[in-house]
């Protein structure tokens, strides 16, 4: 039997959960349990779906120790791992041709910056884009992040075998991971264009950027036509 | 030009078009799609949760306009919500007054929050 058998009905534990708040109805507490089922019933599926990614076959070996240019000069591949057994690398849409970065990684990227430091506790975490080292230091001042370890792939090979084979400027979120020197392709996000459903954006599961995960819990919900931007006029 | 907003934005939308990774086996991809047709249902339930949380009946009505001290001083829950805004999240954070340190939990979780604030603000 598995955990997941295991488990009490999602109903059973909302009906238990006893919770209220000031001046609402049966109406509501009625429909609140109903969701509140449904809630469990989604951090159930996150566990699985994670459980699952992790019971992968091994993936592909990397091709070769491709090469970077850091903060602090020229690194390959093996070494970005630090002490670390995986290795995360987000693909940054900042490419040499555009002139200001993708508005919804940098918001990404400003969040993961506050947390990078606790995640480096347990792997490895990059971001990666084909600019030079330079311009991507200059965005790193710019929006004050303090933590996140930037690369330049000057020689886009690193891109073009895991990000887009004819290099286009896309986003990307790999894992690798290391075993006694065999470094191996872990798990991408791979819920591109072709998997989106009408009338929204490609997006994974669960959601890396906790900025649509907070929206989700409000009225207002993600909206069909906003974007992040890269600055706001002053309140 | 590229890198206007728009332009970005729009170049966005075909991302991650990448079916196949550089010497994986047939059993990796086969797994591979497996998880994926499971990744596409957990996004649909992520958004049949949210527009059943957008369907619960109008909840209760706050039972006082609680009063807060901000660091502009003393104020008011409903001035809270930001100019223009109907909406209001608010965290509670662990950091009662006979903590020494805040709750590293929340105070990790607020790190990374702190970062997207503005951005809410304007969604």
């Amino acid at each position: 039997m598995t955990l997941q058998q295991l488990l009490k009905p999602a109903s059973e534990l909302a009906k238990k959960n006893g919770v209220r708040f000031p001046n609402e109805s049966d109406d509501y507490r009625h429909a609140r349990d109903e969701l509140l089922a449904e809630e469990i019933e989604l951090r159930r599926h996150i566990e699985r779906v994670a459980e699952q990614r992790r019971a992968l076959p091994p993936g592909g070996a990397l091709p070769k120790d491709y090469r970077f240019v850091g903060e602090n000069g020229p690194i390959v591949f093996s070494d970005l791992f630090a002490d670390k057994q995986t290795l995360a690398v987000y693909s940054y849409m900042y490419g040499p041709k555009h002139a200001q970065p993708c508005p919804m990684c940098t918001s990404l990227m400003s969040a993961w910056d506050g947390e990078s430091l606790d995640v480096e506790q347990r792997i490895a975490l990059v971001m990666v884009a084909r600019s030079p080292i330079e311009r991507l230091l200059a965005v790193k001042k710019e929006r004050g992040w303090r933590h996140l370890r930037l690369y330049s792939d000057v020689d886009g090979d690193f891109t073009r075998d895991y990000v887009s084979a004819d290099d286009a400027d896309m986003p990307a979120f790999n894992v690798f991971t290391r075993q006694g020197g065999n470094i191996r392709h872990f798990w991408s996000g791979e819920m591109g264009g072709s998997t989106a459903d009408p009338g929204q954006d490609p997006r994974g599961a669960p959601d890396l950027m906790p900025l649509w995960t907070i929206l989700d819990t409000t009225p207002e919900g993600r909206g069909s036509n906003w974007y992040p931007s890269l600055n706001y006029a002053k309140r | 030009m590229p890198g206007t907003h728009e332009e970005i934005t729009k170049s966005a939308h075909p991302a991650l078009e990448h079916l196949h990774f550089p010497s994986e086996s047939a059993a990796y991809r086969a797994a591979r799609n497996k998880l994926l047709g499971e990744e596409i249902a957990l996004r649909r339930q992520i958004e049949r949760v949210a527009a059943q949380r957008r369907t619960l009946p109008p909840g209760g009505m706050i039972a006082e306009d609680y009063a807060f001290d901000g660091d502009g001083g003393p104020v008011k829950l409903s001035a809270l919500f930001a100019a223009g805004k109907d909406t209001l999240a608010i965290y509670s954070f662990m950091y009662g007054p006979e903590r020494k340190l805040p709750c590293v939990g929340c105070t990790h979780f607020l790190d990374g929050l702190e970062a997207q604030r503005s951005t809410l603000i304007s969604a």
